[in-house]
């Protein structure tokens, strides 16, 4: 048992050497293997999307009529579609809306739902009752009809995109800093903030902003998965990034669908890459939020955030290693 | 308690004013007006020369615009429009040119551009049928997320751990409509399988009615697990390191009575808030199963009327939708309040 305190001991006198972003991967790889793969597969989408033009060997306007409907070949690595275009160029620009939208709307969507929820949480009385209302019927209607309604309004495109799944999606997600804003203000160090007289807005940006970052990143990792697939749906069904920019939703949808026995690559590739992708940002998120949420933090003794399983192999990992140490003592 | 029903109910008044005028707003500000549209196709039929007031082909028929408007009730300023569609101005009966009341406070719901019909009874016999597809999919994804999320956290990094988790996202990550477009392709093709054309409703024959929803349902559905088998690994991994659970290991019980006996308790509870958005998303799920399974719900017939500009049934249908969220909203909000007592001595 003493080498047990003796090891556990030995662990918290330890400091964290390196940055934190590198002990963060470090973790990531260690403890976290299924986010590490997400992880990995994120990387290779945005370097995709940003290398496109280098890496697809045709445009994804580029058209070659003779070749239409012709399968996988050394020619077309994927098969080209019904106007002849290159399938895997396609997917590969594909990638690069993908990430721009889901990533613009996604910061969009996080900027605006901590605005609105911090301040309404943390102001609450009058102000928080009318913006809640509104907040609250926005909310009574159902997601993909709100993003149809309104990309109806604004017409289709990718910067109507963002705006709508980044400011409506924000809207919707409010709820989650405004009842962090209500847990926070009753906290000590926010009432000594208080009576020393500082100003809301010091109090909303020094302090509230700050504590709530954990929360936001694990909250930004998973949300770029939902407008992903928000994305596809809507240009699925026609409401999205127009032909014939290479949405992968938009691959999917239209006359593709009838054309499915005939060339089954067309819909095939962009699905997969689809599910590839919200995959993989989905499982690293997960690991994220594993590694940083703070409510997960103190987990089964003083090994840190990890479960039984993990604290076991981690125990079991430093009483050998004190064991080992002790040994050397002992002979040295 | 009954303080806080009390506030709850009274702040959805304002709550629904609030939805009416949204719904209102949004459908009229879409651009691409509905008798624009309607005098085209009537052109169409008709081979004559689009303007205001004109004589059409051979029909001798003049159409004029202004009349349409007038008839349809568009001719107004929006906001005379929005008080006659809720019921506060009267409207002036269609013969008699009468004024009276005749909106929602009435239980009048509006008629439809295209069909002339009151939209009441067709909202009525599609809502079940999204309703049904929604209750399917909801009492799949909770099956399967439950377990999967429970025994990811309490066995947390484990191989079964990671296995169940990879197929709850990843039948999340799928896209819905692409594996049901591949189903019915390659169904068709190897399994001489297609989805049924004619809808059998659950009052006729339930048997078939069941054979019908089942595919979509459970697709629908096991999309949906993964978000809440997340969420339910979240709360389950912040209960568990809760002091009170840590007590309970320090006195020595069995992990199978701190789990059973006070963990789950308090990992369950918070799901039930999480049902009111389920629900929500589940509806956006139906548009694009509906159309693909051809089902006639609420779904496909918003998108259809919403295309067609159909303003009055477009507004009504999201406007039930939108009150039979909030309810389901109010619903769960008492029973968490019952479930947990914290949250009624706020």
């Amino acid at each position: 048992m003493s080498q047990a305190t003796g090891a556990l001991a030995g662990e918290l006198e330890e400091t964290r050497r390196g940055s934190a972003l590198v002990n963060f991967v470090k973790r990531l790889f260690r403890e976290k293997p299924l986010g590490a793969v997400g992880g990995v597969i994120v990387l290779v989408m945005l370097l995709t999307g940003i290398l496109a033009d280098v890496i697809a060997p045709y445009g994804y306007k580029e058209v070659h009529p003779i070749d239409r409907f012709s399968p996988p070949s050394t020619q077309y690595l994927l098969g080209t579609d019904s106007l002849g275009r290159d399938v895997l160029s396609r997917v590969i620009y594909g990638a690069r809306i993908s990430m721009i939208v889901g990533l613009a709307a996604t910061v969009l969507s996080t900027v605006v739902s901590t605005s609105i929820g911090l301040t309404s949480g943390y102001l609450g009385g009058k102000f928080d009752i009318v913006v809640q209302r509104f907040v609250d019927a926005w909310l009574c209607f159902p997601g993909l009809v709100i993003y149809l309604l309104l990309m109806s309004l604004i017409g289709a495109g990718m910067l109507q995109m963002i705006l709508v799944l980044g400011i409506a999606g924000g809207i919707s997600a409010s709820r989650g800093p405004r009842s962090f804003a209500f847990w926070i203000k009753e906290s000590v160090y926010v009432e000594a903030t208080k009576a020393i007289g500082a100003s809301t807005w010091r109090i909303l940006g020094r302090h509230l902003l700050p504590n709530i970052l954990p929360l936001v990143i694990v909250g930004f990792s998973i949300g770029v998965g939902g407008v992903i697939l928000a994305e596809a749906s809507l240009s699925f069904l026609g409401f999205g990034i127009p032909p014939p920019f290479p949405s992968w939703g938009q691959m999917i949808g239209g006359p593709a669908r009838y054309q499915m026995e005939r060339a089954p690559w067309i819909i095939l590739w962009p699905g997969v890459a689809l599910t590839l992708a919200v995959y993989g940002v989905n499982m690293f998120g997960d690991a994220v939020r594993d590694l940083v949420d703070p409510r997960l933090r103190g987990g089964v003794g003083g090994l840190g955030g990890r479960g039984m399983e993990q604290a076991r192999k981690a125990l079991k990992n430093r009483l050998a290693k004190a064991e080992k140490d002790r040994q050397k003592v002992d002979i040295g | 308690m009954v303080a806080y029903a009390v506030r709850r109910v009274l702040l959805i008044i304002p709550t629904l004013l609030l939805v009416t005028i949204i719904v209102f707003l949004l459908v009229r500000l879409i651009p691409g007006n509905v008798v624009d549209l309607l005098l085209d196709e009537m052109y169409g039929l008709t081979g004559g020369s689009s303007g205001g007031a004109a004589s059409v082909g051979s029909t001798g028929i003049t159409i004029d615009r202004a009349e349409i408007e007038r008839r349809l009730g568009l001719d107004i300023p929006v906001h005379i429009q929005y008080g006659r569609w809720i019921g506060v101005l009267r409207t002036p009966d269609a013969r008699t040119g009468e004024l009276a009341f005749n909106g929602i406070f009435q239980g009048n719901l509006g008629t439809s551009i295209r069909t002339h019909l009151d939209m009441t009874e067709e909202i009525m016999s599609r809502f079940p049928v999204t309703f049904e597809l929604g209750l399917l999919a909801v009492l799949t994804a909770n099956l399967i997320a439950i377990p999967v999320g429970i025994y990811s956290a309490i066995r947390q990094d484990t191989w079964l751990d990671y296995l169940g988790r990879s197929f709850s996202i990843l039948s999340l990550a799928t896209p819905a409509f692409w594996l049901a477009t591949i189903l019915i392709v390659y169904g068709a093709r190897y399994l001489n399988w297609s989805p049924e054309v004619e809808y059998v409703p659950f009052s006729e024959n339930p048997i078939e009615n069941l054979k019908i929803m089942i595919i979509p349902a459970v697709l629908v559905g096991t999309a949906m697990s993964g978000g809440v088998m997340r969420f339910l690994r979240t709360i389950t991994l912040e209960v568990l390191r809760q002091d009170y659970v840590r007590t309970a290991w320090a006195k020595g019980l069995t992990e199978k009575v701190i789990i059973l006996r006070h963990a789950l308790r308090n990992a369950l509870i918070p799901l039930v808030t999480i049902f009111a958005p389920q629900v929500g998303l589940l509806i956006g799920g139906s548009v694009i199963m509906e159309r693909i399974f051809v089902l006639p719900g609420m779904g496909q017939y918003m998108l259809r009327t919403l295309l067609e500009r159909d303003y009055w049934v477009v507004s009504g249908a999201n406007l039930i939708f939108a009150v039979f969220t909030m309810l389901l909203v109010l619903v769960t909000d008492f029973s968490y309040a019952y479930l947990d007592p914290r949250i009624r001595y706020k």
